[in-house]
């Protein structure tokens, strides 16, 4: 049987090991302090470390676990696989890029949090889901990053009339783009899967569409900030 | 009158107007889904108003911090479950008010107390910080550490039931502030550090990327177990007449100027927050209501005086808590904590010398705060009878979309660098993870922001003290200012504990 809480145990044990690396790192002095005074960059920490020390070692002492608190294994399985989900998206970003991963990240998440107290569908199902998902959301993507350099292209070249080609103008078109699409997905949704068992896949399809490619919108095209391409590099 | 007009343009421009507009109506709708709070608001779009000037990036986060706290009230009136804190006190009159067929008008009514409130703190704020700050001219070194050290103790004296708790998180906070590079001997200090050298934490833990993983990623984590659980009712979206009685308002008058009064004040106070005052004013509106031989309603029974004392108030709070925030660098509460984080990123520096160095940029801030009030309460009005549709997006859609914009937020700090992108996202994943334990077990996160600001503060100020000292401790024991310091500071830890005490032995 547990006889201490978990959390303040571990962060007096953490507070040790600061205390211990604090004391050999050393005492790093002021620059051109020759003439002494400066109590140096190891003080403040080492007080702290002390203080979480004693603090955290007289909770331990203090607290005792909860024995009623009785913990949910549905509840249990949603959070350690959100966790998994989130390291993952971490862990993979670089190599399979913004847009696939993202797809991914909430599709998953959003179905798994539907699908909660409902009839389970084939696990192919879900999977078969995630494909589409991916696979419609990089179509989308090619189809206005083809617009847009098309534009930039052409706006250069004053074929057509230079704001056309602007970089914020070709931004606001993918966004055309991309609302057009979400719109038709949605009123589908409504009209055509109406108690459908795939609603919810659809709708986690739809918002895994629509978030991913609203922030690729915003944050590369209109703020210009580096995604990772991934497999998409092109 | 120079500096006036230079902070009018930097806010007068279409620019800064769309983002202002985007931030209240996110603020709003952030406000309005329970859970999610102005804090978090906040900590989620800081990652753009890095992309923007100052002053329209500073415009948007005031923004969606008064849209968020304005936002609070409708699942607090319609639900009867408030957005988030800031509205606790509005759900027993608001409510009622549903109830009884009037949410309509309570809708309407918290949105004219919000901008009485946020109007009247703003007034409060451009009266009082260049006070205030010009009164920080005194502060030497070691006045500045033990300010620092006053704004640490009272965030985590009374952000938690546990005061022990909420002093370690602070302790926490500035121990994670203190990773990175030496600021005086530029020596390395963080563990493995021929391993971390290269790396982006060798310059310390991001902020962004921190305060984005303990507001954004963490609340992600602990709303989970709520999935499982039923959903809300149905809401009540028929809405009818939506402005209250102007002569009702007028006979409020008591009402509204003590709420502001308590909210401003309280929003001043370090640490306090919205949470209190809104009860402290609904209290002082009972009295009043009870003096007022009958012509105003008591509190309780879903009249608008319910609705307005706490909604007046925690508007107030907004503009009160930028008083210490601005003047001081200490923040009012976390959303202020995370909103001079975002002045810090931008390289600007609270206290006296953003006063007497950039006094466009401060003027600059109340222009944009005035407006934010304005599109808060256009755009809160505009959207009453479309935003009570909001509050039927379940949490199960919402929380992986708040995931994935945690961890772009934090991703576009890196800007042009993919690699550091990455490690921002795995920071903000870390703290998330961490906040989300600590909040678990109650442990207070406002601590933990505010050790992180301060900490860099404290440890500058207090080894200049010391040095210039000539390396005696005592320093801060030979100046009035820093006895007086010293003296909240105790008192704040000692006065809860032997009243706590009191009330154990009573009981």
């Amino acid at each position: 049987m547990k006889k201490v809480k978990t959390l303040p145990f571990v962060m007096t044990i953490i507070s040790a090991l600061y205390f211990i690396y604090v004391v050999s790192s050393g005492n790093s002095k002021m620059i051109g302090d020759e003439v002494g005074g400066d109590p140096g960059g190891m003080l403040l920490p080492l007080v702290l470390s002390i203080f979480m020390f004693i603090g955290f070692l007289f909770i331990t002492i203090k607290e005792k676990p909860d024995a009623n608190a009785a913990k949910d294994p549905a509840v249990t399985r949603l959070f350690i696989i959100t966790l998994i989900c989130a390291i993952l998206y971490v862990v993979l970003h670089s190599m399979i890029g913004f847009v696939i991963t993202s797809v991914l990240l909430v599709y998953v998440l959003t179905d798994l949090y539907l699908s909660i107290g409902k009839e389970k569908l084939p696990v192919w199902k879900h999977i078969l889901g995630a494909v589409i998902s991916v696979l419609g959301t990089v179509f989308v993507y090619t189809l206005f990053r083809y617009v847009t350099r098309m534009m930039l292209r052409l706006g250069r070249q004053r074929v057509i009339p230079a704001i056309l080609g602007n970089s914020n103008v070709t931004a606001f078109i993918s966004c055309i783009i991309v609302t057009v699409f979400v719109l038709i997905l949605g009123l589908m949704i409504a009209k055509k899967l109406k108690g459908s068992a795939y609603r919810d896949m659809a709708i986690s399809g739809t918002v895994a569409f629509a978030v991913t490619l609203y922030l690729y919108i915003v944050f590369r095209q209109f703020f210009m900030v580096t995604l990772a391409p991934g497999f998409l590099n092109f | 009158m120079d500096a006036f007009m230079q902070g009018l343009d930097m806010v007068l421009n279409m620019s800064t107007m769309l983002w202002c507009t985007f931030g209240s109506i996110l603020g709003i709708i952030l406000g309005a889904l329970p859970g999610l709070t102005a804090t978090m608001g906040i900590a989620l779009v800081m990652p753009i108003s890095f992309q923007l000037p100052a002053a329209t990036g500073i415009g948007m986060l005031l923004a969606v911090y008064c849209g968020a706290v304005c936002g609070a009230s409708i699942p607090a009136i319609l639900l009867g479950i408030p957005g988030n804190p800031n509205a606790i006190a509005t759900v027993e009159d608001g409510h009622l008010m549903t109830k009884k067929g009037l949410a309509g008008q309570a809708l309407g009514g918290a949105v004219v107390a919000s901008f009485i409130g946020g109007m009247g703190s703003l007034v409060c704020l451009i009266f009082f910080s260049p006070l205030i700050a010009k009164l920080t001219l005194a502060f030497g070194p070691a006045e500045k550490t033990t300010l620092a050290l006053v704004g640490l103790v009272i965030i985590a004296s009374v952000s938690g039931k546990n005061i022990l708790k909420g002093l370690l998180m602070g302790a926490f906070g500035m121990a994670l502030a203190f990773l990175g590079t030496d600021p005086f001997s530029g020596q390395l200090r963080i563990p493995f550090s021929s391993f971390f050298a290269h790396t982006p934490l060798s310059k310390g833990l991001d902020l962004t990327a921190t305060l984005i993983g303990l507001y954004g990623v963490s609340q992600v984590f602990a709303e989970i177990v709520n999935l499982t659980k039923q959903q809300a009712a149905p809401v009540s979206t028929k809405i009818e007449k939506i402005f209250p009685p102007f002569k009702k308002v007028r006979q409020m008058w008591k009402i509204i100027l003590s709420s502001l009064g308590i909210g401003t004040v309280i929003g001043a106070i370090p640490g306090t927050g919205a949470s209190i005052a809104v009860f402290m004013a609904r209290n002082a509106a009972q009295g009043i209501c009870a003096s007022s031989k009958g012509k105003l309603e008591q509190p309780g029974t879903g009249c608008l005086e319910g609705v307005f004392a706490p909604e007046v108030a925690n508007n107030a709070v907004t503009g009160g808590a930028l008083i210490p925030a601005l003047a001081l660098g200490i923040p009012g509460d976390a959303a202020t904590a995370v909103l001079i984080g975002a002045l810090m990123i931008k390289g600007v520096t609270p206290g006296f010398q953003l006063f007497q160095q950039n006094m466009p940029l401060v003027y600059g801030i109340f222009i944009a705060m005035f407006f934010a009030n304005i599109m808060m309460a256009v755009y809160q009005l505009a959207g009453v009878r479309i935003y009570p549709k909001v509050l039927k997006i379940s949490q199960k859609i919402l929380l992986p979309v708040v995931l994935i914009l945690s961890y772009i937020g934090s991703y576009a700090v890196a800007g042009q660098s993919i690699s550091s992108g990455i490690y921002y996202m795995g920071i903000a994943l870390v703290m998330g993870f961490v906040g989300y334990v600590l909040k678990k077990d109650g442990y207070p996160i406002a601590p933990i922001v505010l050790g992180l600001i301060l900490g860099g503060m404290f440890e500058e100020n207090f080894r200049r003290a010391v040095k210039l000292a000539g390396g005696s401790y005592f320093t801060f024991f030979t100046k009035p200012i820093c006895w007086i310091f010293i003296l909240i500071a105790v008192a704040v830890v000692v006065v809860p504990i032997v009243k706590n005490r009191k009330n154990g032995a009573n009981a």
